[in-house]
């Protein structure tokens, strides 16, 4: 990375100011970036470099066992097959989902006349 | 024909090769080192720029750091400097969808919403400020009110504004490099900054040479 060289005097003093800020930081932020970087590279170091291919055998995994439950989750040809298209039916009208919500309403209002009939 | 070795012979290959290993393992590990060290106080103050939270800011850093070291520390040691910047980009948005969710939540409960920065009662945001190593408390008094004048404006510009000029200004980034640390088009960037440069020579120019015009008295 370059550093930026300024003409304009407004940006050499943001320049020179966040500079500056960087290089006065207090010994405990300083600490705790140290202990940051400590930290960073151990757990760098503790995999194991064996371990590096293994990540992308387990992705690959992943995406085989996600494949096959897909494929055997897949719906058998005609069986539910109108299900979905049944729903957005019903969906696109208001009036009729009003009238599927009260069915039961019907189906006793119907009873009812019925058995006074 | 030989077919291959064994013995004493293969064995000492295999020493070889294990300790060129461990030792490149190594040269990395000081290299990575380096490397970190040499960001470290940059990314903080970038984040702490984008938090206004001095703990919020360690563990953007940390996290940063941590991810580099983990997936990219393979990699050449100069593809550190982009990737630690896509990073550290990457982990500030985090952040910052993390505390909206939060504040929301906040809001809801009836609660008053954090404010970044926000000083305690009584407590002078200056002395919050580091001591330099200036001999001269006026020069250092001076520095440390540009600073927080300067974070403060720097912080009331949108994340996206603030983040992208200080890629460019101060890390020096060019237009290609910050526009994928960023994860957005280059026209994005050079609008992003336009608008940053001017909000902010609005807020501190008039500012800044009151403060050199008393410094020549």
């Amino acid at each position: 990375m370059s550093k930026p060289e300024h003409k304009d005097p407004f940006l050499q003093q943001v320049h020179s100011t966040l500079e500056r800020s960087a290089q006065t930081l207090d010994d405990a932020t300083l600490r705790e970036l140290r202990q940051a970087r400590y930290t960073a590279l151990e757990a760098r170091q503790r995999r194991p470099a064996w371990l590096l291919p293994m990540g992308g055998l387990a992705a690959a995994a992943t995406v085989a066992v996600f494949s096959v439950s897909l494929w055997l989750a897949a719906p058998q040809p005609g069986v539910n097959e109108q299900l979905p298209l049944e729903d957005l039916a019903l969906l696109e009208d208001s009036e009729s989902l009003e009238f599927y919500e009260d069915l039961d309403f019907y189906l006793w209002l119907d009873d009812e006349q019925q058995d006074a009939g | 024909m030989p077919t291959g070795q064994s013995g004493p012979g293969l064995a000492r290959i295999e020493h070889t090769g294990y300790t060129a290993c461990r030792r490149t393992a190594l040269d990395n590990s000081a290299a990575l080192d380096h490397f970190l060290a040499s960001v470290e106080r940059r990314a903080y103050r970038l984040a702490l720029i984008a938090t206004s939270n001095h703990e919020d800011a360690l563990d953007i850093v940390q996290d940063a750091m941590l991810r580099l070291a983990r997936r990219y520390a393979d990699r050449d040691a100069e593809e550190w400097g982009p990737l630690f910047q896509r990073i550290t980009q990457s982990v500030i948005r985090d952040w910052y969808r993390r505390n909206a969710v939060r504040n929301r939540f906040r809001q809801w409960l009836g609660g008053k919403p954090a404010q970044d920065g926000e000083a305690e009662p009584g407590e002078d945001p200056l002395e919050a400020r580091v001591a330099s190593a200036d001999p001269e408390p006026g020069v250092q008094l001076q520095q440390q009110q540009a600073m927080a004048q300067l974070d403060a404006a720097l912080h009331r510009l949108p994340l996206r504004q603030q983040q992208v000029f200080l890629l460019r200004q101060w890390e020096g980034l060019s237009v290609r490099d910050t526009a994928q640390a960023m994860g957005c088009g280059e026209g994005s960037v050079k609008t992003h900054f336009s608008r940053a440069l001017k909000a902010l020579r609005a807020e501190l120019q008039d500012y800044w040479q009151m403060n050199e015009q008393q410094e020549i008295r």
